[in-house]
């Protein structure tokens, strides 16, 4: 899962933690958090629906949810 | 009575939906239509126009992030709603995809530009005000030699 952190490559990644919350850490705004969920997507060869995407907020997250996937890989 | 007013009815309900004027889009938010938009052309896309389709979905969400006037915002919604559509349909494909590209940010930029452009005219109907001033001006000094070299 260590794959996130090379996705945000823009933003300064000293801040950059398992538990990084996009926003309020990483200082992503919303067209940002969008544009790493649809990294994820691609990477992990899924297709988040739109409920589940809106709540991928934070690396954590992002990880479980990835995990929670039997199709990620 | 209700049921003829009914009967009435539906007949110019159906025309308006199959009239000229396309039937109003249920409009995504931004950040759904964002999302879709990027999809699709991860769909698609061949990777070059990809690359640069994405650059520009970026930039211009980006740019019209803090528009605030809703006029605006729907045009904007609308015309990426509509080439979402595009896109996902398949019906764009190779130059086409830059035509509409290009089509879009017109309808776009004209939305956006219709303040620029009234006082542009107000500046241009300035100017040609002063111009008929002038016009005006010269053509009393021409009356006012001519009647000197009569008198």
């Amino acid at each position: 899962m260590d794959l996130l952190k090379n996705f945000d490559k823009v933003k300064d990644a000293s801040k950059l933690s398992n538990t990084s919350h996009f926003s309020n850490d990483l200082g992503l705004d919303s067209l940002d958090t969008v544009e790493v969920v649809m990294a994820i997507e691609e990477e992990f060869s899924i297709e988040i629906p739109d409920k589940e995407a809106d709540s991928i907020l934070s690396i954590d997250k992002a990880v479980n949810y990835i995990l929670d996937q039997p199709d990620a890989h | 009575m209700r049921l003829s007013l009914r009967l009435l009815a539906n007949p110019t309900a159906i025309g308006s939906t199959n009239g000229l004027k396309p039937a109003p889009l249920a409009l995504l938010p931004p950040i759904p239509l964002y999302r879709r938009l990027l999809r699709a052309h991860r769909k698609y896309l061949v990777p070059q126009m990809r690359l640069l389709g994405d650059e520009y979905i970026k930039s211009e969400f980006r740019s019209h992030r803090d528009t605030e006037n809703p006029m605006h915002i729907i045009g904007f919604l609308t015309e990426w709603q509509m080439y979402a559509q595009n896109i996902e349909g398949g019906s764009w494909k190779g130059e086409k995809i830059d035509k509409g590209k290009i089509d879009k940010m017109s309808g776009i930029w004209n939305s956006y530009s219709k303040d620029l452009s009234g006082q542009l005219t107000r500046v241009r109907a300035d100017q040609q005000l002063g111009q008929l001033y002038e016009l005006m001006q010269a053509i009393q000094k021409q009356a006012h030699e001519d009647d000197g070299e009569q008198s």
